[in-house]
């Protein structure tokens, strides 16, 4: 080994990507803080029982070490929304709260090959409203971000996770069962959910294998209220969406509505919503609904309403 | 533009008629050349040829917008980030454990030849099986015959390979076939024109 190597999945900027990303970094801020999301600089470290909440993929994510003073572990946050969840919930406040954060952090494995394990995560995220104002307000940032960092001919992608969660809760599952049946519809495999149906009685069989389908512009919609006719966590869910849509559809946004998307960590609990462009093979920015997610922290007896997304600031600056 | 990966042999063999119902052509002339990215009758569309290992690491990076590839090697690679939209019912198998006799399977630690390391670690702990697996890149049969492994896990066609090797097919694993996979942000960006194929093609088969 040289002196001067890095650890796989590590990297620096420097020069003019360096320069680019610190310009961002400033244009972003000042964007945040005028739309009144005011910045937060959680700490690197923390302990694993706030760091990970309930989600094992972040678990899988993340670093952790013992604290050799207390005993305690700790981990390296591979992700800020947590932490900004122990923020507000420190608070104890029933207002809206806003928040923004441009942070490093670590990861154990990229997300996928163009990523590093150590991002530079930029995020903004919007605490007590259930209102579907707050999701559309956190995407026309994510959006406005988006274009402040020259990112054109983008492509939303929205979904809700409470139609999926509707109907799962129905379902008598064991976690490996929950674990993949998740997977399946994150790869959208119509096979592999074939096998699985007919290797586990589901009460909601037919839905789960229409959910899968439910892709395309707004008409997936109205398609899937007539499915989902009588479910009414499921409807409430959709009726979100098509509220979206309406506010979008003289944006001059291309949107397509996907729902059967769940994303990647388990604490999403609505709307959830990503963005693709031409010059990209992967999502430059994502997020969504996580409701309850503070409840960890025993602040609150209701759920505290929250959403918010994020991106890495570092990939998308090497691009400007 | 849409870049179609594809691996040489059967899987090639078998998807050209599937590609042509969807009015996506590859001449003779481009088939039978040295060349690894073939024009087809669609000036948007270009067929790239790779090993049947790599289609999913060219679809999940982008280099490829659709691919078919095999079940196995689906699994084998983790195929996370990408869409597996059809069953293609193409290059159908089985992956199996096949030793010479029920009794080798019953060891403390099994000692498994196989070049698909990840479903067989993902098997045999479903089973709660210890095992340790030796990876290996062909000739597979040979390991129990002299002494390498307690068995194999591969891919069954007719099994003929197996009984000349005096092997037996014991565990059925899972049924194998080709799948035709999309890179996620290809499948939002080219959405229209993705799934304009997809249901041509899903509609003959």
């Amino acid at each position: 080994m040289s002196a001067w190597e890095l650890p796989d999945g590590i990297d620096e900027l420097t020069g003019d990507q360096a320069i680019a990303f610190e310009n961002s970094r400033r244009k972003l801020l000042d964007l945040y803080q005028e739309k009144g999301f005011g910045l937060v600089i959680p700490p690197m470290v923390e302990y694993v029982e706030s760091l990970l909440l309930t989600s094992e993929s972040l678990n899988l994510k993340t670093f952790k070490f013992l604290d050799s003073s207390g005993g305690r572990l700790l981990g390296i946050h591979a992700d800020i929304t947590p932490q900004i969840a122990r923020i507000d919930a420190k608070k104890s406040c029933n207002s809206v709260e806003k928040y923004c954060y441009i942070n490093a952090i670590l990861q154990t494995s990229a997300d996928d090959f163009y990523s590093t394990r150590s991002p530079i995560q930029a995020g903004a995220e919007l605490y007590g409203s259930e209102d579907i104002a707050a999701d559309i307000e956190v995407i026309e940032l994510m959006l406005e971000s988006l274009k402040l960092l020259s990112i054109d001919s983008i492509v939303l992608s929205i979904g809700n996770v409470g139609i999926f969660n509707s109907i799962i809760e129905q379902e008598d599952l064991t976690s490996e069962q929950y674990v993949l049946l998740r997977r399946i519809f994150q790869s959208r495999s119509a096979p592999d959910l074939n096998v699985f149906l007919s290797n586990t009685k589901l009460i909601n069989a037919d839905k789960f294998e229409k959910l899968m389908s439910l892709e395309g512009g707004s008409k997936t919609l109205t398609d899937a209220l007539t499915i989902f006719n009588g479910n009414s966590k499921a409807e409430r869910s959709i009726n979100d969406l098509i509220e979206i849509d309406e506010y979008f559809s003289n944006k001059g946004v291309e949107v397509i509505y996907d729902l059967a998307e769940l994303k990647s960590y388990e604490y999403h609990t609505g709307v959830v919503f990503s963005t693709y462009s031409k010059n990209f093979s992967k999502a430059l920015a994502q997020g969504g609904r996580y409701n309850g997610l503070g409840e960890s922290f025993g602040k609150y007896k209701n759920n505290r309403s929250a959403t918010g997304f994020s991106f890495d600031l570092k990939f998308l600056s090497q691009y400007i | 533009m849409l870049t179609i990966a594809l691996s040489k042999g059967r899987i090639l063999e078998q998807t050209l008629p599937l590609l042509k119902r969807a009015n996506i052509e590859i001449s003779e002339e481009e088939l039978s050349s040295r060349k690894l990215i073939l024009n087809t009758n669609n000036e948007n569309v270009k067929i790239i040829i790779i090993r049947a290992t790599d289609v999913p690491s060219f679809v999940q990076h982008g280099a490829a917008d659709i691919g078919i590839a095999g079940k196995d090697v689906l699994m084998e690679h983790g195929a996370v980030g990408l869409f597996e939209l059809l069953d293609l019912n193409i290059s159908k198998c089985s992956l199996m454990v096949a030793a010479t006799s029920k009794e080798m399977l019953d060891q403390q630690t099994l000692k498994i030849a196989t070049k698909y390391v990840n479903c067989t670690k993902q098997y045999f702990q479903q089973k709660g099986q210890q095992v340790e697996i030796i990876k290996l890149y062909g000739s597979m049969e040979l390991a129990p015959k002299v002494g390498l492994s307690h068995c194999i896990v591969d891919l069954v066609d007719t099994g003929n390979t197996l009984k000349a090797n005096g092997l037996k097919p014991l565990e059925h694993i899972i049924d194998i076939s080709s799948r035709l996979i999309v890179n996620v942000a290809s499948y939002r960006t080219k959405n229209k024109q993705i799934r304009g194929y997809v249901s041509k093609i899903k509609g003959k088969l």
